[in-house]
């Protein structure tokens, strides 16, 4: 009960805060809304169409990138919270209202999947052996990533000396103590580090962007006001900034977790430093996710704590203590992004390379979880459902390619296991 | 005297899956069409400087890392979404995007084959 509540006073208390800084233009969720929302006025009449655009620009996010996994898992996808609070904020007037408005979507949010987590088991009894299949593929599968982003950016030789440097952090995990995937994900990126320190540094072009560092500067309170109550939920393990963490918090790694929400800060910092020096206004969540990352470790250290599918198993105290935790290292991280900006600006115009690793790292994300959510999916269906749910995903799979490819990969997976999880449940009670 | 050669046009891509959508601009431009994967601040610099005519910026949603650094750079008025998650802007849309003097496109990574092709189609045709 005290877990419940302290969740849905951080996810309202965080969806509020975000809603308030996209209100004030200070910081959005969305990297497309960055460079567009100063651009409407307080009041103006553009304000709608704006809001109009951050909406279709979400839609497709909320309900393949985030919902599906966030039902499966009972782990929060942040783009469910903070992508409403975007339009929100910028759609209504007062920002009074904002901070109400979001703050209800934020605890509903969280209501929403305490009640799935709580209520989903029993109803559809299928749904803990399908996830916990899709996550063990996932465990399999994230290791991949550096070595993905290597061969994006050094071809095959780098590829090898990644996939090398990975299994040597598998092999070395075990004596050492720590997490197989997590230490093969951190040793596996040692190599992409060296490509770049060997990189070529330009000549720095004519541009000052000062006014629009200092103006992040500026919102740097409400930043590190977000950044807790966000840490707080990801100290809880209930918050992932993408679905590849949300898998390996309900497979009970989070460690592994950690090293992926480091992977995406790595991945995305050359975004969030770009569109907000051109633009004045920041990510809302810093270098998505590195804020979650000490919530997550918090809970690596103390003993493992949740089981694929199953409400969690945290004593109260822990709950708490984790939550103050994530939110005390995550409000750090946050001063660190702010206050260092203007330096970040001014390397990465100098090192334009560091955004190809960006890119690189971004795309290998992209390819393992398409690949994932397919495999998963196939997983979690012959898991539950051998006589029709390969059937049933795979049918998804090619009617998808044949319409167009309406609905992205990784969101395709999940959906249709969700499915299968659902068909499971009425064949069963038709027998 | 014969009229000389007309340069190729010149499209810098920047961003997620490159390749990708290098080798689409390729084939749609055949010889007519430089294609220079390249930074997405090198990119935005030659398209301000003049030694690129056009920007391709690609991401998941075609509207954040796709065009960030363009938008900023350019202004918002040189620059437009032309393909979302899912969906693109037709042939005609990208057409008349062109005509209106826009020449940063932001596209999402899943709609290159249809997008991408498009753009370069549009910015041939443009009167040079």
């Amino acid at each position: 009960m005290i877990e419940l509540l302290l969740a849905v006073v951080l996810g309202a208390g965080a969806t509020a805060v975000a809603g308030a800084l996209a209100h004030g233009a200070r910081a959005v969720y969305h990297d497309g809304l960055r460079p567009i929302v100063r651009d409407a006025a307080p009041h103006g009449p553009e304000r709608r169409a704006l809001a109009g655009d951050a909406w279709a620009m979400s839609a497709g996010f909320i309900a393949w990138y985030a919902l599906p996994t966030t039902l499966l898992t009972g782990v929060v996808i942040s783009h469910l919270l903070f992508l409403p609070a975007d339009v929100l904020g910028v759609r209504l007037a007062k920002r009074g209202s904002v901070l109400i408005a979001a703050a209800l979507v934020g605890a509903g949010v969280m209501v929403a999947v305490a009640v799935v987590r709580t209520f989903g088991p029993p109803l559809l009894p299928a749904l803990v052996p399908a996830t916990a299949a899709f996550a063990a593929v996932v465990v399999q599968l994230v290791p991949l990533i550096p070595p993905a982003a290597a061969a994006r950016l050094g071809g095959w030789p780098l590829a090898l000396v990644s996939a090398a440097f990975a299994a040597l952090g598998w092999l070395l995990a075990a004596p050492a103590g720590g997490d197989r995937v997590a230490l093969a994900i951190v040793v596996g990126c040692l190599p992409l580090g060296w490509h770049l320190a060997r990189s070529r540094v330009i000549a720095a072009p004519d541009l000052d962007f000062s006014e629009q560092t200092g103006r992040v500067r500026d919102s740097l309170a409400g930043l590190l006001l977000f950044a807790a109550l966000a840490g707080g939920l990801a100290g809880l393990l209930l918050i992932a900034g993408e679905p590849l963490a949300a898998w390996l918090l309900a497979a009970g790694r989070p460690a592994a977790a950690a090293a992926v929400a480091l992977v995406t800060a790595a991945a995305f910092l050359p975004l969030v430093v770009t569109s907000s020096m051109t633009s004045g206004v920041y990510s809302t969540q810093g270098y998505p996710d590195w804020v979650f990352a000490p919530g997550y470790l918090s809970a690596a250290v103390a003993p493992a704590v949740r089981v694929a599918g199953t409400p969690s198993a945290v004593s109260p105290l822990g709950s708490v203590a984790g939550a103050g935790v994530g939110a005390v290292g995550a409000a750090l991280l946050m001063a660190v992004e702010g206050l260092g900006l203007r330096w970040l600006a001014a390397w990465l115009v100098r090192h334009p390379e560091l955004a190809t690793l960006g890119a690189a790292l971004r795309s290998a994300m992209t390819d393992v979880l398409n690949v994932a959510a397919l495999l998963g999916g196939l997983a979690g269906s012959l898991a539950v459902a051998p006589a029709y749910g390969p059937l049933v995903v795979g049918g998804a799979v090619v009617a998808n390619e044949l319409a167009g490819r309406r609905v992205p990969p990784y969101g395709l997976g999940p959906a249709a296991l969700l499915v299968v999880v659902v068909l499971a449940r009425l064949t069963e009670a038709l027998s | 005297m014969p009229d000389p050669q007309p340069r190729p046009l010149r499209v810098v891509i920047a961003g997620l899956n490159q390749d990708e959508a290098a080798d689409a601009a390729r084939r749609a431009g055949g010889a007519a069409v430089d294609v220079i994967p390249s930074t997405d601040i090198e990119g935005a610099l030659a398209v301000r400087d003049g030694s690129a005519d056009a920007f391709i910026g690609l991401c998941q949603s075609g509207s954040g890392g796709a065009l960030a650094m363009a938008i900023g750079l350019l202004g918002r008025d040189r620059c437009i979404t032309v393909s979302r998650m899912g969906r693109s802007s037709s042939p005609q849309e990208i057409r008349a995007a062109v005509g209106d003097g826009r020449v940063a496109f932001g596209v999402a990574v899943d709609q290159i084959p249809g997008t991408v092709p498009a753009i370069v189609s549009a910015l041939l045709d443009r009167p040079r």
